[in-house]
């Protein structure tokens, strides 16, 4: 079964993406911070990630930074997810490490589609 | 002391001058013809004297002819005597031919008086002939001469009467030159009246008098003089005149003035340049042109921004305009400077540059808040929509009927909520200039064909048929596929939108320079004058009154309007109210430059 990690501060919306990607079958992992993602991605070695990026305590940008740069989680995809639209913010986002980029609401169909590439990417490289 | 003023004098005596030499020449005229006159009357009268003393020589010889022959000394006593009695005989003296006295008389020196001149006069007495008269031819038959009278007459008489002459001569020369001379000084007089009125008329006219007239009274030299002087008077008055207009001008004017000759020294400076510059009249004259200017020399220039610095040192900006001053020789006699006080204006610029940059301000700091609450809006729309979809989901895995269509129209209602903050950003991200176009040729068919595809379930909510002509070969276009298709879904979605029960025909054709139209026709309401003018105005739609009715909130057409323009595009609209409206989008073939 893939393991997802959701690192998403906002309950609502961590609450509705882990029971909808539940429903299709994935385990789902939850973090509500930056801090907290790395501590579960090192612990619990999830297949993927999806990162907010606006988190408190540390952003996700700088937690994707931290994540790529170890290696007993570099080789984890990170799919970043936000509500910040701006062309400059997928900019931001890949320089950070993230390997994909998707805008919030989320639109589920296109979400796995996403999720799919960067699993069958991640198990090629593996 | 005299010498001087005689000297002095002498210029202005034309007619002491012309009198004099009307004098020297009388004079010289006069004694000529009177010495003349004199030496003919002195001939007249010794030709008299001769003809008298001869005829009484001839008187006195035939007197004596008898006595003579006779020998009577009595008789030529008593002639002798008798021809003394004459008033001017002074001696008679009778002699024989061989010279011997006969007979003699002479006046006493007591009568006689001083040293008379004396003329003399000698005649032979001749025996008488048979007619008793001298008969020179038969002379030489008798014997020679019987004596000779000698006759002496004094010239006292005619001396007397010459020297007479002499004196009434001088004297009627003497009158006949004074009154030649008084005719010629009155004459004269009044020939130079006019030329000393001239005289008196032109020291008036040097002391500013320029509007009379130089009186003329005869059309003579003077007159013509009169005349000469009186035009170059006019035309003195009129330059002076015209010099006058110009002063008034440089005095009245609003601009500052300021002539600067060669050497860069101020010699003009008008009332203007004086109150700006705080120096008083005079005060500029003669001083350099650095005083007042800051900074180099201006040289020829128009609308220079420069500094004037005022007597109590200030700095004035100015508009300074500069311009070489040309001599009537065409050489360049200085620079006229005019200045424009720019205090207010660049008062006025610092408010406006001010104005400028706090409505920038106030722009980023506008689409700076529209980015932030967008990502403050997703946030909760990303669960409403996100929950209703998954009880969409729940209802159809466990089978609960009815509610399905409720949660439907959250979410759509969520999505339409979505699409607007996604309008409000784009429109925000242009207006902040932070909007990038993804550039990429396309083929237009296709693009069209998928925009077709996502505008089918707008167009059937009303009912509204739709209608597309494109040419199979229409081919491609380099512009931003993205941000073209989100401009025609927007007309389109407007067009099905404002039309009921209508058709909307969507056309697509190769424009005129190469690049495509596309148009969006609806049969629906349409749009009046009035209210096409403010169509393409932010949160503007046609009528307040079809935002009850239609909602939306006029974004669309604006950002798709943006968008086209930054694809070098455009969109524009005809319409007529109740039978619809067309709008085309007109995408050009980029040029080089854009498309590299």
């Amino acid at each position: 079964m893939t393991r997802l990690l959701i690192v998403e501060d906002n309950e609502m919306n961590r609450d509705m993406l882990c029971r909808r990607l539940a429903r299709r079958g994935y385990e789902v992992l939850v973090a509500c911070d930056g801090i907290e993602g790395i501590e579960v991605a090192r612990n619990q070695q999830p297949d993927l990630i999806l990162m907010d990026l606006s988190l408190p305590e540390m952003d996700g940008w700088t937690a994707t930074r931290i994540l790529k740069s170890e290696t007993s989680t570099r080789h984890i995809p990170v799919l970043a997810l936000t509500a910040h639209a701006m062309e400059t913010d997928r900019e931001k986002a890949l320089a950070a490490g993230c390997d994909a980029f998707d805008t919030k609401p989320v639109e589920i169909g296109r979400l796995i589609e996403i999720m799919n590439r960067l699993l069958t990417r991640s198990e090629i490289g593996q | 002391m005299t010498a001087p003023r005689s000297r002095r004098e002498r210029p202005e005596s034309l007619l002491t001058r012309v009198i004099t030499s009307s004098l020297v020449l009388a004079g010289v005229s006069i004694s000529v013809l009177t010495i003349a006159f004199l030496i003919a009357i002195g001939a007249a009268f010794e030709t008299q004297l001769r003809l008298r003393a001869r005829s009484l020589a001839d008187f006195v010889a035939s007197q004596s002819e008898f006595a003579m022959l006779v020998g009577d000394r009595v008789e030529l006593e008593n002639i002798a005597t008798t021809v003394l009695a004459g008033e001017d005989v002074l001696t008679v003296s009778l002699t024989d031919a061989s010279g011997q006295r006969l007979a003699g008389a002479e006046r006493q020196a007591t009568q006689s008086g001083g040293s008379e001149r004396r003329f003399e006069t000698r005649r032979d007495v001749m025996p008488p002939n048979s007619q008793g008269l001298m008969d020179w031819q038969s002379a030489k038959n008798h014997p020679a001469k019987l004596g000779t009278v000698r006759i002496t007459l004094s010239m006292k008489k005619q001396d007397a009467l010459f020297a007479r002459t002499v004196s009434l001569g001088l004297v009627a020369a003497g009158l006949s030159v004074a009154a030649l001379l008084s005719v010629q000084y009155f004459r004269l007089r009044r020939l130079l009246q006019p030329l000393k009125r001239l005289t008196a008329f032109t020291t008036e006219v040097g002391a500013q008098n320029l509007m009379r007239k130089a009186p003329v009274a005869r059309l003579d030299e003077v007159g013509q003089l009169a005349v000469a002087f009186n035009r170059m008077l006019e035309d003195l008055a009129a330059t002076t005149v015209s010099r006058d207009y110009v002063d008034n001008i440089i005095r009245s004017m609003g601009e500052s003035l300021l002539v600067v000759d060669n050497t860069g020294s101020i010699r003009t400076a008008n009332q203007a340049a004086l109150s700006l510059l705080g120096y008083r009249e005079g005060e500029l004259i003669g001083k350099p042109a650095q005083l007042i200017l800051d900074g180099p020399p201006p040289g020829t220039c128009r609308g220079l921004g420069a500094s004037y610095r005022t007597g109590n040192g200030a700095l004035i900006p100015v508009l300074l305009s500069a311009s070489a001053m040309l001599g009537e020789s065409g050489s360049v006699e200085g620079e006229v400077w005019l200045a424009q006080d720019m205090t207010e204006h660049k008062r006025f610029e610092r408010e406006l540059i001010q104005a400028k940059e706090d409505a920038e301000q106030a722009n980023r700091t506008k689409s700076l808040f529209l980015a932030n609450m967008s990502h403050e809006l997703r946030t909760p729309l990303n669960a409403i929509i996100g929950y209703s979809e998954m009880l969409q989901e729940d209802c159809r895995d466990r089978g609960i009927d009815g509610l399905e269509p409720d949660l439907a129209n959250i979410e759509k209602a969520g999505k339409i909520l979505l699409f607007l903050i996604n309008d409000v950003l784009d429109i925000s991200k242009v207006e902040a200039g932070k909007m990038d176009l993804c550039l990429e040729t396309f083929d237009v068919a296709a693009l069209l064909q998928e925009v077709m595809r996502t505008a089918a379930p707008l167009a059937r909510k009303n009912r509204n048929r739709i209608r597309v002509a494109c040419p199979a070969d229409i081919g491609e276009i380099y512009a931003d596929p993205t941000r073209l298709s989100q401009s025609l879904l927007n007309l389109i979605s407007n067009a099905c939108k404002f039309t009921e029960n209508g058709v909307v025909t969507v056309e697509a054709s190769r424009s005129s320079e190469d690049g495509i139209q596309v148009s969006v026709r609806d049969t629906g309401i349409g749009i009046s004058p009035e209210q096409l003018g403010q169509l393409f105005q932010s949160f503007t739609q046609a009528d307040p009154s079809t935002t009850r009715k239609y909602g939306g909130t006029g974004l669309g057409l604006v950002l798709s309007r943006k968008l086209c323009r930054m694809m070098g595009g455009d969109i524009s609209v005809e319409s007529t109210v109740g039978s619809g409206s067309s709008f085309t989008v007109h995408i050009p073939r980029p040029s080089r430059e854009a498309a590299s």
